[in-house]
Order: C-alpha cells, then structure tokens, then sequence
C-alpha cells in the first residue's frame, strides 16, 4: 500500500458523501492517528479484508445518526435495523469497489461484510491500525487500515 | 495530592532533545522543580488551579522528566519565576527562552534570570532515553509526501507488539505526540522496525542520556 493508493482511496469514499448529499458540505477528512490494540468501532461497520505484502482490513465505522442520515438522503423515511443494515450494506459495496480500484493492482481483496455493534466481536481486527477520522454533517466516522505482516497473522 | 511533596527534573536540560516540545507553563513549571521547592509553592507562583497542577505534575512524571524528592521544608527555598499565559501554544526549550527574552505577553514579567537546574541528586536511569517525537519526526522527514510519511510511521510501529507499546502507556499516537521512551525493549523494537522499514538506523540524535550518567 502507498500513498497514492490510500489518497485515492480516501477521496473516493469520500466523494461517495459528497455526492449522495451535494447539497451538504462535503466530509472533512481529520488528521489521522494510529491506535494500539482497541481498534475504533461504531454502531454499524463495513468491511473488506485485504491481503497483499500484508494482510489485514479496510473499514468504515460509523453510526446509526450518519446512517439515518444517507438513508434520508435516499428518500427513505423508515429508521429501523432493517434499513440501517440495508444502508450499511450499501456503504460495503462502496468500500469494497473503492479499495479494488485503489489497491486492487497489489491487493486480493475480499467480498464485503456489514457488521452491527453487536456483532463485533466476530471481527478479527489486526492489533495496530491507521484511523483516518472524517465528519459529515458534522458527525464523525471513520474509515480504518488496519494490516500486519503476514508472519504474524 | 499532597501539596508539600518536592520534585526535581531527571535530566539537565541542556541533555534534553532539541525537538521536544511542552506548552508554556508545563515548561517553567519544569524549571520551578529544583528540588527544594514545594509544588504548593509552584503551584502558587504560576496561579495554577489544582486540576492543572495535577494535570502538569502527572504529565511531567509520566514522561519520566519529574521525580518525587524527599525534602524537609526547612531546605525549601523561594525562587522568582514569573507567571505566565497558561493557555500558550507548546514550544521548544528554545523556543520559551526567545519568549522570555523577548518579553512574551506585553504585560507579563520575564524570567528574571535563568540558571541551570542543579545536577540531580538521585541516580539517574543507566540508560540513555529516546524521543518519540524524534523519532516520528525522522520518518515523516523521509518521506516528501505527509500520507507516505504516515504509512511509514504506521509501518514501523505495527511490527510492534502492541502489549510492549501499551506497557510503556502508547495506546495510540498522533503524529506531534512526544514522550520519553525509557524502556531498552520498545526502543530496540523501534530501531529494528525503522531498520527493516526505511532501511536506515535510527538517528542518534533521537536520543540522548542523563546528564550525571557517564561523568566521572
């Protein structure tokens, strides 16, 4: 994974926020950090895993007012699990098609999955991660690289 | 806390890294600790409240440039240290000395005269410390590009056995964190890790030692 690939990767799932809700202000990508051994995890998380030099995952973590708000901009009116997991399976097929075309030159990349909170601990997460922190209408989520060398998995 | 307990810095200052940074009062409260000064007295002098005393003194231990010292209050002395705008960006010791010199906020007093601490009178750690921010700065300093800087940075410290990291109190990290890194074990996984990602060493002068080690 380089630069170029995590920047393209970065705008691109951005742009899909920028373009279900023009009218909005576009997110704003927040400085990044790493975190060790609790990775960030929200209400609803969409996931690939990766595989390449390194293995690991990329995600979007995120919550159920950011959900609420793409499935509003769908023109959808019902709030439930349902149309949450529907919204967070479709923020997966984004992920997933953003990450094969950033990184699929390099990387094997696997189906999608959508995750609840309470599922989450089905997740084998890598222990270090790279958080990349966004606000959309002015609620935060995140999108996550998480790898590790192969060795070690 | 009690208010009476004294604390002197670990290391001279001269020993510390250049690129280590503090906000302005966690700075003089670092040169009000010389060992025979009460932190209520420290406390007092820089108007701080309790919370930001405690706020300051845990920080400053935390990153192993504070030690407790046991001292009667007959030996406590009163120094002249001015207060200062708590709410300062943070700055290098080189930095808070052109301030003072310069006379910081119009209506603030300067340091009337500064001298360097008095060597420390507990041993100091027969090892030498390493800058987290040096060594951040390093491999940022790599790369032209700051997301390549980042992936860098990342890629050094995921081979690091994250309950080794934990253990030394980095649960995460920002990339204008700083800290001392006093454990020979992370230190070493840290040059290894630099090693096999950069292909380069460690630079030297992200560390650096006591001053009383060493001196004959």
């Amino acid at each position: 994974m380089n630069a170029d690939q995590l920047k393209v990767f970065q705008n691109i799932t951005l742009a899909y926020f920028s373009k279900i809700a023009a009218q909005e202000k576009p997110p704003v990508l927040q400085e990044a950090y790493l975190q060790f051994g609790s990775p960030v995890l929200l209400d609803y998380t969409s996931i690939v895993h990766i595989s390449g030099v390194y293995e690991g995952c990329l995600y979007i973590t995120t919550t159920t007012n950011v959900l609420e708000a793409l499935l509003g901009q769908h023109g959808e009116k019902e709030f439930s699990d349902v149309t949450r997991l529907d919204m967070c399976r479709e923020l997966s097929n984004v992920l997933a098609g953003n990450a094969s075309h950033a990184f699929g030159a390099d990387w094997t990349i696997s189906v999608p999955q959508s995750i609840t909170a309470d599922k989450i601990f089905t997740l084998k997460l890598p222990p270090s991660t790279f958080i990349m922190p966004f606000t959309w209408k002015e609620m935060e989520s995140y999108v996550v690289v998480g790898l590790q060398p192969k060795e070690q998995g | 806390m009690n208010n009476t307990k004294v604390f002197q810095n670990v290391w001279a200052l001269q020993q510390l890294p250049v690129t280590m940074k503090l906000p302005n009062m966690e700075w003089r409260f670092l040169l009000c600790c010389d060992g025979k000064t009460p932190v209520y007295q420290i406390q007092r002098r820089l108007a701080l409240s309790d919370k930001e005393r405690d706020y300051i003194l845990n920080r400053l231990c935390a990153s192993s440039l504070l030690s407790e010292k046991a001292l009667s209050l007959e030996e406590l002395a009163q120094t002249t240290i001015d207060t200062a705008s708590p709410h300062a960006e943070p700055q290098t010791f080189s930095e808070y000395l052109q301030t003072a010199e310069s006379g910081g906020h119009p209506q603030e007093k300067v340091v009337p005269s500064f001298s360097p601490l008095q060597k420390p009178s507990v041993p100091a750690p027969p090892t030498r410390s390493m800058s987290l921010q040096a060594v951040i700065q390093f491999i940022l300093n790599q790369n032209a590009d700051p997301t390549a800087g980042h992936l860098a940075t990342y890629q050094v410290f995921m081979g690091i056995n994250t309950q080794l990291l934990k253990r030394n109190g980095i649960t995460s990290l920002r990339f204008q964190d700083d800290r001392l890194i006093t454990d020979p074990e992370l230190q070493a996984a840290i040059i290894d890790n630099i090693q096999k990602v950069l292909g380069t060493a460690c630079p030297e002068d992200a560390f650096f030692i006591p001053a009383s080690f060493g001196k004959k």
